[in-house]
């Protein structure tokens, strides 16, 4: 049975207005407030919901934010440097592997030429120091595609994610030597839903669209009543 | 007859050390006994260098939560002799240390080596009265990593010793003295001679 021009050309315009692009939406959780290292808290993300559409791709991100004061003094009887660093590794941890999802590792480092000792342990003087403020920052991002990854964030509700705070900070320098060390760490995540949204009725075309599709049809009638004179 | 005594090889040593003592030693002397040369020919001087550092760190975790520290030590322990041969031995040791919540720990590294050094040239400073003296270096650095909330500290400790070992070939002992070919010659000649005067007779 030979199709109508016209009825083709309108199968074909319908067919191209139901394809949609993919969109993404995103998450914030709330931030853990400083606290001293090492810590294990939590986070409660928004998992993706279904009735959006066909989730693709999850992007989790980790915030670090270290704050903290690092003091040391050299006890050498020749000058020596040292090197004083503050320092965490955060990660958010898979709730049921207890795999790390994501990890980031802000760091702050200062060398400091340390004297002969000065026979005051006060953290100053010529053979000692003390950096107050110190702060370091740093985030990463993981994506997964993988099934098991995609069902975990696919729900209603929240997913809850461990976070957790392992102190890495130091001191390295003379073979003898007093320190002090304070670190705080806070951390932050949020995460991103790469999806392919359902298709519920078609999308309204654009005015261009409408007045393509007329030029068209007006084409094809054009040539139907041509072919039937 | 006349006795003869065969020269013989022999050895004799001497030994000297310090420490321990705390780093960093800039450096530190030690004294050895020099070959004396009426027991011989002096063929070879054998050193045998060895060192031990020790760190004693101590750590107290100012946190609630237990935290794992991780203590290294790395140190040198330079052997310089007056012919400017040198024996540097290396050492290192590394320790992880679990402190509980508002809890204390001390912990010892330590690290040993040794090493040999023979020259068998250029003896003259090993040989005469009295002892010659060589420096030793001793180098130690230290790190302490990992938890946040820390107080604490290292003190270094080095030891040292040199040994000599002195391989040399005894003068010959004579109970009579050995006659010189020459003068074997001339107690053959002469003894030939009375021989052929006592043939002719």
């Amino acid at each position: 049975m030979r199709l109508h021009p016209l009825a083709a050309a309108a199968a074909l315009i319908v067919a191209t207005l139901g394809h949609a692009h993919a969109a993404d939406i995103s998450h914030d959780a709330a931030t853990i407030a400083p606290t001293e290292t090492d810590w294990s808290s939590f986070v409660e993300l928004q998992r993706f919901d279904p009735s959006l559409g066909v989730l693709q791709q999850v992007t989790l991100t980790i915030r670090g934010d270290l704050s903290g004061i690092a003091s040391a003094e050299s006890l050498n009887n020749r000058p020596t440097r040292l090197t004083l660093t503050l320092s965490a590794e955060l990660s958010l941890v898979h709730p049921d592997s207890l795999v790390a999802l994501v990890s980031t590792t802000p760091l702050v480092s200062q060398n400091f030429a340390a004297a002969v000792y000065d026979n005051d342990t006060d953290y100053g003087g010529a053979s000692g120091i003390t950096l107050s403020n110190l702060t370091a920052f740093s985030s990463n991002s993981a994506t997964f595609t993988d099934a098991s990854t995609l069902a975990l964030f696919t729900g209603q509700g929240k997913v809850q994610l461990p976070f957790e705070a392992w102190g890495l900070s130091g001191v390295s320098g003379a073979g003898n030597l007093d320190y002090d060390f304070t670190t705080y760490a806070s951390g932050g995540a949020s995460v991103s839903y790469l999806y392919e949204p359902s298709v519920a009725l078609p999308p309204v075309p654009e005015p261009g669209t409408w007045a393509l599709m007329f030029a068209g049809l007006g084409v094809v009638g054009w040539l139907a009543r041509r072919r039937a004179a | 007859m006349l006795a003869v005594g065969a020269a013989q090889a022999s050895t004799i040593s001497f030994d000297a050390n310090y420490g321990p003592a705390r780093t960093d030693w800039d450096p530190q002397t030690l004294s050895l006994q020099r070959f004396d040369p009426l027991l011989g020919t002096l063929n070879s001087v054998t050193f045998q260098f060895s060192g031990t550092i020790r760190s004693d760190f101590n750590a107290r975790n100012k946190a609630n939560s237990p935290s794992t520290a991780t203590s290294r030590l790395e140190g040198s322990l330079r052997f310089v002799l007056p012919t400017a041969d040198e024996m540097l031995l290396t050492l290192s040791d590394t320790r992880a240390t679990l402190l509980g919540g508002k809890a204390s720990a001390s912990d010892s590294l330590t690290d040993s080596d040794s090493g040999l050094l023979m020259l068998d040239s250029d003896l003259d400073a090993f040989i005469g009265a009295g002892s010659f003296d060589l420096d030793v270096f001793a180098l130690a650095t230290s790190k302490v990593t990992g938890t946040g909330n820390i107080q604490g500290g290292v003190l270094s400790y080095a030891t040292a010793s040199a040994s000599v070992t002195y391989d040399y070939t005894t003068l010959p002992q004579r109970s009579s003295p050995v006659p010189e070919p020459a003068s074997l010659a001339l107690v053959g000649l002469a003894l030939a001679a009375a021989g052929l005067s006592r043939r002719r007779a």
